[in-house]
């Protein structure tokens, strides 16, 4: 049996929990604090959603003020984007992928927990900002120059640029910390080609990140600056451009909602060969595709500006590229059927969602190709045509891609498992609800519904799709209780979960259910893609760990948590009063030098 | 660091170590950071409205920053010869050394932007001001955290125990940093101050 | 029946299954879609024409995807249910053939699509033909501004909300914008384009046969408060009632010495009304009228306001009640509306109404 040592000796039992959660340095619970902080904002932002829909459920409503609406629209894409499917993502990065690739921690995990820290330092500025003068209310993409400060009274925009700004660094970090572990920290015998697909869409996702925050956080400093320091980046009077801002914006944004789906591709990756009981169906398409998603995805921005006057050749370079890019995310949706074929399909509630996730994503994907055409793009763009193309791969994909990641890994983490009546009913009803809420916005697009409007007039025939599609939102707001009902009854049962309780091949099925601290006893020999079964066709059996193993872990510290309050007050300074920054400056230093210097044996 | 059984020299799948692979991928998205900045000042410097424009820069006096801010690359590798081959004096010195050329260089930027601003350029005159402050400005604040980097490094290597047996590697990495944001001046003097002049 | 059998019997009916629900987004889609005012499928023009073609041709290729891959995914859900005594293929790691076929199937559909797209976008974006009318529409927040030009480019009048052309005749629409970044759309006769602050964009259509009538737009890309409430009118004419409409709103504004009316002029200068919003009455009808200058109207030109069928950038219908609502509070119908709640009284709401009724 082995033993595990906290640097600090045996004086931890007398830690308090806070105490022990705020000052962690393991993967996994830095995995769980994203998770559930994550899913908090889902939950909030679907609230955004539902009053959104009460309000355009009617002709003009009176739900909600247009000022109010504004603010909505614009955090609840913000929310969800930046603070709910991020970090939901992050969080089964940060529980996985050591153990995935059989390692012990990420590479750094103080920095690990200052991702976090930072998280959530950042979230609550942007979220703060409701209640203090207003949520922005330029929409996510924040056009100048309708964000300039002429035009955008109030402080809103500023919350946008410094919180966005800080959860920039917080996902850089993390993308950076895990490349690093990817690449670098691999069992011995995994090759590239034998990690899991869903370690590499990790890796992808992750430079995304690393090479398109930089193009934002320059956007957003220019967007302060022309906001409180007189510059005119973005004023045409001055000799500014708002097309900067569009470019640079998307050159971020795109990517961006790259990053946003190809965690859920790993996800149906793994989760689909497990529950049809073969393995995956062309592995390396499915990571060749992945990978030059990646790469094209930083080659299509500009689809998003077909209606700006944008020039021809341009236009039509950038439809072309489009296009393109839905051949490799074909490619892996055949694959993933292809896998099913030939299987013995084990409908789980996690299988349910990623079988789902195929269905909906193709009809995202379908729409999304269908605009990639700036001729048809010129009578869609700005319509709820486009609004329905987004829930479609964001909901039907993102979202559901997580859900069954949630069932699937839920006994791994907990050693519980969510019961999967309960699941197949939030399934269902999220299923109905969520085709039934987004299906009717391509019909409202084809009739020329505008998108961002607070209210719309009756006589243009919008009002029963609109109907429907606030029932719909409905619905899915129950199946969301219906599963958080799941969950609070789950944790109250005992942990019994086996290891394998799927038979999956990943190596995180082969240590208990959740994990020892140090993750694995023993790392089991690797020799393909899917090394437990194919260790068990060739017999070769993972040995006991020896008597007296001593695993050294890294020793918690609080000084991440230090240096994210330090970055928090810099930018709350930046916020009010610029005294604050001074204070937060003082305070990062001490906790970059208490970093520095403290011991890591 | 980096948790693992209980070698002291951790094995990589790349054969790099992490710290040092962290900075590589680190100043990739730096690479990003400095390009969308540069395009930006291309895209703007001929945009101005009014007020000065590249005549204002004062090319000969800049060549000298820029020749110190390369000397310090060349005393940053001597630091990192030093430490590779366990001349820790060596090491120490060209360290001070870097740290004083960058701060000289830093002098003479602050010097350029005080003296611009006296001749009617600020970050709100026109668009070239802006863009040429915001792209310069920001690379002096890389230049001044590569000061407070290697400063640390330096100060760890004096106390009693040193930095310890992974000095090399420290000083390499802190070379890395310290190299790129040399390259990335080269790139800016050329683009900014040279190209225009001729 | 036997296991070929049911096969069979599973695929055809996923098939008929999904072609039903195919059918029934088509009617959907189709049907329910084409009469609507703002209908994307009813194309009135050249243009849209050709943009709609390319539609038509990209709907059925996604259609016929959909119809395969929705199939597909049913029909190996229910046939691959574990079953006992069915072991899984766990030999199957892949198929190199079917992986390039179904690589080069996709790049071919978009071949298919890409080729018309690109002479579609080629044309439509192209010059307007020759002899085109020439129109600058301004977007303001929230509010739309038409300005007409003569064939040398020379300024003819402006009006706001209601734009007139005529039918089978080219027009070319300058966009500009007085703030942030707004767009111009009537589905049944062009596809969207912004209106740039800072750029010249511009776009062209021209109707087609008999397609006279009302047609409704709106502003698609979101401006701010009143994004929702900023809509305009295209008005597709025969060319007389195309011209005798340039011809009113070429005159001055008309002159009415009624005792109501003249008490309208009198609150509309004490309020200083005059001062956002111009009319241009004659010299010889009104010597002491002040015009503002025509460069940067605040407000949408009154002039002619009774000639047109709305109010409040084309969101009310020009009535004495709907009037009576926008004077009395224009925020509280356009949220952050720059006129403002000016406090006046019924009475001289009355008077005001009165003087614009009197603008033909």
């Amino acid at each position: 049996m082995a033993t595990a040592t906290d640097g600090v000796g045996a004086v931890q039992a007398e830690q308090s929990k806070v105490w022990e959660w705020l000052t962690t340095v393991d993967h996994k619970k830095i995995g769980t604090m994203y998770g559930i902080t994550g899913f908090t904002y889902f939950l909030i932002s679907g609230l955004t959603a539902l009053a959104i829909r009460t309000q355009l459920a009617v002709p003009n409503g009176n739900v909600l003020s247009a000022e109010l609406y504004n603010q909505f629209f614009t955090m609840h894409a913000l929310m969800m984007i930046f603070l709910a499917i991020m970090p939901m993502g992050a969080s089964f990065f940060n529980y996985f992928i050591p153990l995935q690739i059989g390692a012990r921690d990420v590479a750094f995990p103080r920095l690990n927990a200052l991702s976090y820290w930072v998280f959530l330092s950042g979230s609550l500025i942007l979220f703060s900002s409701f209640f203090l003068g207003g949520a922005p209310d330029a929409g996510w993409f924040a056009y100048a120059p309708l964000t300039d400060a002429k035009y955008s009274v109030g402080s809103g925009l500023d919350f946008y640029c410094v919180g966005l700004i800080i959860l920039g660094l917080s996902s850089l970090m993390a993308s950076l910390n895990f490349a690093v572990t990817i690449l670098n920290m691999r069992a011995p015998g995994m090759t590239m080609m034998r990690l899991p697909v869903y370690m590499w869409m990790t890796l992808v996702v992750s430079f995304l990140l690393i090479l398109s925050l930089p193009i934002v956080t320059v956007a957003l400093v220019m967007l302060y600056f022309d906001r409180n320091f007189t510059t005119n980046f973005f004023t045409p009077e001055a000799g500014g451009d708002p097309i900067l801002w569009q470019h640079l914006f998307w050159l971020f944004g795109h990517p961006e909602v790259y990053v946003l789906i190809l965690p859920s591709m790993g996800i149906v990756s793994e989760v689909i060969p497990v529950f049809s009981r073969k393995p995956l169906f062309g592995y390396s398409a499915i990571v060749f595709a992945g990978a030059s998603i990646g790469v094209l995805g930083f080659g299509v921005w500009a689809h998003h500006m077909f209606t700006t006057g944008l020039g021809t050749v341009p236009a039509l370079v950038f439809s072309a590229t489009t296009m393109g890019i839905g051949v490799p995310t074909g490619v892996k949706i055949f694959n993933w059927l292809s896998t099913m074929y030939g299987g013995s399909i084990r409908f789980t509630t996690s299988m349910y969602f990623a079988v789902a996730f195929i269905a909906m994503f193709t009809i995202g994907g379908i729409s999304g190709v269908m605009h990639a055409s700036p001729a048809v793009d010129s009578q869609h763009q700005d319509t709820y045509f486009v609004v329905a193309h987004i829930h479609y791969v964001l909901f039907g994909g993102a979202i559901m891609g997580i859900f069954s990641g949630i069932f699937y890994w839920w006994p791994k983490m907990t050693g519980r498992f969510l019961s999967e009546t309960s699941g197949k009913w939030s399934f269902w009803v999220m299923f109905a609800g969520m085709n039934l809420t987004f299906f009717p916005m391509h019909f409202l697009g084809v009739s020329g519904m505008p998108r961002r409007i607070y209210t719309y007039d009756e006589g243009f025939g919008w009002d029963d799709w609109n109907m429907v599609a606030t029932i719909g939102s409905y619905l899915i707001g129950v199946s969301i209780l219906i599963f958080l009902i799941n969950v609070f009854r789950t944790m109250r049962q005992p942990a019994t979960a086996p290891d394998n309780p799927w038979d999956a091949p990943t190596l995180e099925w082969a240590t208990s259910s959740p994990p020892p601290e140090h993750d694995f006893d023993v790392v089991p020999e690797v020799h393909s893609s899917i090394p437990l079964w194919t260790n068990r066709e060739m017999g070769i059996v993972t040995p006991e760990a020896p008597e007296g193993l001593h695993i050294h872990l890294p020793p918690s510290s609080y000084m991440p948590l230090i240096l994210a309050i330090g970055v928090g007050l810099i930018g709350v300074g930046l916020l009010s009063h610029l005294a604050l920054v001074g204070i937060g400056v003082a305070i990062a230093t001490y906790g970059v030098w208490g970093w520095s210097i403290e011991p890591t044996d | 660091m980096s948790a693992a059984t209980h070698e002291t020299e951790h094995h990589t799948s790349l054969g790099v170590d992490n710290r040092k692979l962290l900075m590589w991928i680190f100043l990739a998205s730096e690479c990003l950071f400095f390009g969308s900045l540069l395009s930006t000042y291309l895209i703007f410097k001929g945009e101005s409205l009014s007020g000065p424009g590249t005549d204002i820069f004062a090319f000969e006096i800049t060549s000298i920053s820029t020749f110190v801010l390369l000397m310090s690359s060349l005393s940053m590798v001597l630091a990192v010869y030093g430490a590779q081959h366990g001349q820790l004096g060596l090491m120490k010195l060209m360290l001070l050394c870097t740290i004083l050329l960058g701060l000289v260089f830093l002098g003479f930027q602050v010097y350029e932007f005080k003296t611009f601003a006296s001749e009617g350029l600020t970050l709100s005159t026109n668009q070239f001001g802006a863009s040429f402050y915001i792209l310069t400005g920001f690379h002096g604040c890389h230049v001044g955290v590569g000061v407070l980097y290697l400063s640390s490094l330096l100060v760890s290597s004096v106390r009693r125990n040193g930095i310890g047996k992974e000095t090399p590697l420290y000083i390499d990495i802190g070379g890395l940093y310290w190299h790129f944001v040399d390259i990335v001046w080269i790139v800016l003097f050329t683009v900014v101050y040279l190209i225009p002049a001729y | 029946m036997t296991g070929r059998s049911r096969q069979i019997v599973l695929v055809v009916a996923s098939f008929v299954a999904v072609a039903f629900v195919s059918w029934l987004i088509f009617i959907a889609f189709d049907g329910a879609a084409i009469d609507k005012r703002m209908s994307t499928l009813n194309p009135l023009s050249d243009q849209a024409q050709e943009y709609h073609d390319v539609y038509v041709l990209v709907w059925w290729l996604s259609g016929a995807v959909f119809v395969v891959i929705m199939a597909a995914t049913l029909i190996l859900s229910i046939h691959y249910r574990e079953r006992p005594g069915v072991e899984p293929r766990r030999d199957i790691h892949g198929n190199t053939r079917l992986e390039i076929l179904w690589t080069i199937i996709p790049i071919v559909i978009v071949l298919i699509m890409v080729v018309p797209t690109f002479d579609a976008v080629l044309s439509v974006e192209g010059d307007a033909e020759e002899g085109a009318l020439e129109v600058t529409a301004t977007g303001h927040q929230w509010w739309f501004e038409f300005t007409y030009h003569d064939s040398d480019g020379n300024e003819l009048f402006r009006t706001a909300n209601e734009m007139h052309v005529p039918v089978e005749q080219a027009v070319n629409v300058s966009l500009v914008s007085n703030d942030v970044i707004h767009a111009f759309w009537v589905p049944a006769l062009f596809g969207k384009k912004d209106m740039m602050p800072g750029h010249n964009n511009r776009l062209w259509f021209k109707s087609k046969p008999g397609t006279e009538g009302m047609h409704y737009g709106q502003c698609v890309e979101y401006c701010g408060d009143s994004h929702a409430n900023m809509r305009f009118r295209i008005f597709v004419e025969s060319p007389a009632d195309y011209d005798a409409w340039v011809n009113n709103q070429i005159a001055k504004a008309k002159w009415s010495d009624d005792e109501l009316v003249n008490a309208g002029r009198e609150v509309f200068v004490a309020k200083a009304c005059n001062s956002c919003h111009q009319v241009e009455y004659s010299k010889s009808d009104a010597p002491d009228w002040l015009v503002p200058p025509t460069v940067a109207a605040i407000g949408p030109n009154l002039s002619h306001l009774a000639s047109r069928t709305t109010i409040a950038s084309a969101l009310l219908d020009r009535d004495e009640s709907n009037l009576r609502s926008w004077l009395k509070n224009p925020p509280g119908i356009k949220p952050g509306s720059r006129m403002p709640n000016l406090e006046l009284t019924d009475d001289e709401i009355t008077k005001l109404i009165a003087m614009l009724d009197s603008l033909e």
